[in-house]
């Protein structure tokens, strides 16, 4: 059994150009509070360089947008594989208000890219990622 | 020299006339694929064909000469008939050395329409000078129709596609206007009554939910300035460029209060095209002109223009003294919905650009940028000369 307590997110990436997004995805991650730490940035690129000089200090989560100014999500997610490799990436949650559907069939033959998420956030769509982490550590562990 | 080049020389030393053209019209008609004939109009009945059109047309030769003269009446397609008619009348009538054409269908044995297109002209005539015989060939077209007919069905198809998308894209824009503005009346309104007793989570809340509506009117506005220029043709009238332009920088002193201080115009010729349309694309230009400067920084912009007579095209140019763009995006910046910031550095709907280009185009001209970032911008507009 897992007890609830166990439900944590230390740390979550949020990469999103609308600055009101932002602050009501905020909001939702501190009224679920099972998150610590949440960073946001509006420019993919700066959060391309805030993972690569904070190498140690790297969120569990990333929640992508796709369309945004200069680097869309799918061009920071090849971007990220470039400069930082594949190995012991955060899990990447694609989060869009997109309904065009080749972009999910494009994110799910995204390697980098674990799930699909259509806005808005829920907090159930943040213990669902809670969970996952739990899997994958549990996972890394055996 | 090859027998045929030597016998080919030989006709052409002793004129065609010394020719014996026998073997060569034998072998012409044994060949072509066409039906090639003599009608008397007299007799009202082919004296020579090479083949027979009954039989080409799958019948026996028994059932061509039942048939016999009532051929073409009973084979033809019946709304043909008028024409087919008519086109003797014709013949009748036909000076020497003129072609009579006609595209009609016959009925092939197995109950398929056959096209053939025909083309006669004057054989012989009598003392009178009445005409005797035509001569004439036909031609299987059918293929040809059949895929002239595939190809207008799908061009129609298409046609009402775009159409039909156009007048959607049209009336979403159109109809999401009314709410969008209703929402921000009703957001004012809480603002207006309450806005004393809120507390300053919930005042923050609504602020963003104006701002959030202000940008879906800005959206829905040019998504419906898009839909309108391509879904109009585009007027063909001289447009005195230099008003025209002043009018447009007055216009944007809603949204720039210094525009008219801002923007210096150049004397300008008059171009050829749809002054609503150009208009809407000097403002696209100009706007972004205004928008894309440093913070503190006073905008500065100038339009100018050079005309070339031998190419029939004026450029316009709008150069600012912006924060520039980067030469890697400069075709970028025109797709649609395409952004280089986010809305709180400068606001914008991403269609400005992509509009004005669809205009420029749309009128034989184009949209181009020289700059580079930190140094301005300047946008050359080709259109055509008046």
């Amino acid at each position: 059994m897992t007890s609830v307590s166990e439900i944590r997110i230390n740390k979550i990436l949020l990469i999103d150009d609308s600055r009101i997004e932002q602050l009501m995805y905020r909001r939702i991650i501190d009224r679920a509070g099972i998150v610590d730490e949440v960073v946001a940035f509006s420019y993919a690129e700066d959060a391309l360089n805030h993972l690569a000089n904070a190498r140690d200090d790297w969120p569990n989560i990333i929640l992508l947008d796709i369309n945004m100014p200069r680097m869309d999500g799918f061009e920071f997610i090849a971007a990220m594989e470039d400069r930082l490799g594949t190995q012991g990436l955060p899990i990447v949650m694609m989060l869009t208000t997109s309904l065009d559907p080749s972009d999910e069939v494009r994110a799910s033959q995204t390697p980098l890219i674990t799930d699909f998420l259509v806005k808005p956030l829920t907090e159930d769509d943040l213990i669902g990622m809670a969970n996952m982490l739990l899997d994958r550590g549990s996972t890394a562990g055996a | 020299m090859s027998e045929m080049t030597i016998i080919l020389k030989e006709v052409a030393d002793a004129g065609l006339g010394a020719w014996n053209a026998k073997p060569f019209l034998e072998k012409v008609t044994e060949i072509v694929p066409s039906i090639i004939y003599v009608f008397n109009q007299q007799t009202q009945s082919n004296e020579y064909s090479n083949r027979s059109l009954g039989e080409s047309l799958g019948y026996t030769a028994a059932d061509v000469q039942r048939m016999g003269a009532a051929m073409i009446p009973n084979l033809a397609h019946p709304s043909d008939l008028p024409r087919i008619a008519a086109h003797f009348q014709q013949l009748a009538s036909l000076a020497d050395g003129e072609v009579a054409t006609i595209e009609y269908r016959m009925r092939h044995k197995n109950g398929g329409w056959i096209w053939l297109i025909s083309y006669e002209t004057v054989f012989d005539r009598d003392e009178d000078g009445a005409v005797l015989r035509h001569i004439g060939v036909a031609a299987d077209i059918t293929a040809q129709k059949h895929a002239e007919e595939l190809a207008l069905a799908e061009k129609r198809a298409a046609d009402m596609a775009t159409e039909e998308l156009r007048s959607f894209a049209y009336a979403v824009s159109h109809d999401l206007k009314g709410p969008a503005h209703r929402l921000q009346l009703v957001l004012d309104e809480i603002v207006t009554s309450h806005g004393a007793g809120l507390e300053g989570d919930i005042e923050m809340l609504l602020s963003l939910a104006r701002e959030t509506s202000g940008q879906m009117s800005r959206v829905v506005d040019d998504v419906m300035d898009y839909t309108r220029v391509i879904a109009t043709r585009p007027m063909d009238e001289p447009i005195a460029l230099d008003v025209l332009m002043t009018d447009v920088v007055k216009g944007l002193s809603i949204h720039f209060a210094n525009a008219v201080d801002s923007v210096t115009v150049q004397p300008m010729p008059h171009v050829l095209g749809d002054i609503e349309q150009i208009g809407l694309l000097f403002r696209c230009i100009l706007k972004n002109a205004l928008t894309y400067h440093a913070d503190g920084a006073e905008p500065r912009v100038s339009v100018s223009s050079f005309g070339d007579p031998r190419s029939g095209m004026v450029e316009v140019a709008i150069q600012d003294n912006g924060i520039g763009i980067d030469p890697e995006v400069h075709e970028k910046v025109f797709g649609m919905f395409q952004r280089l910031h986010v809305e709180e550095e400068y606001p914008g709907s991403g269609l400005g650009l992509a509009i004005a280009r669809r205009i420029a185009t749309a009128h034989g001209g184009n949209i181009t940028i020289d700059s580079a970032p930190g140094n301005g911008a300047t946008f050359k507009v080709t259109l055509p000369l008046a």
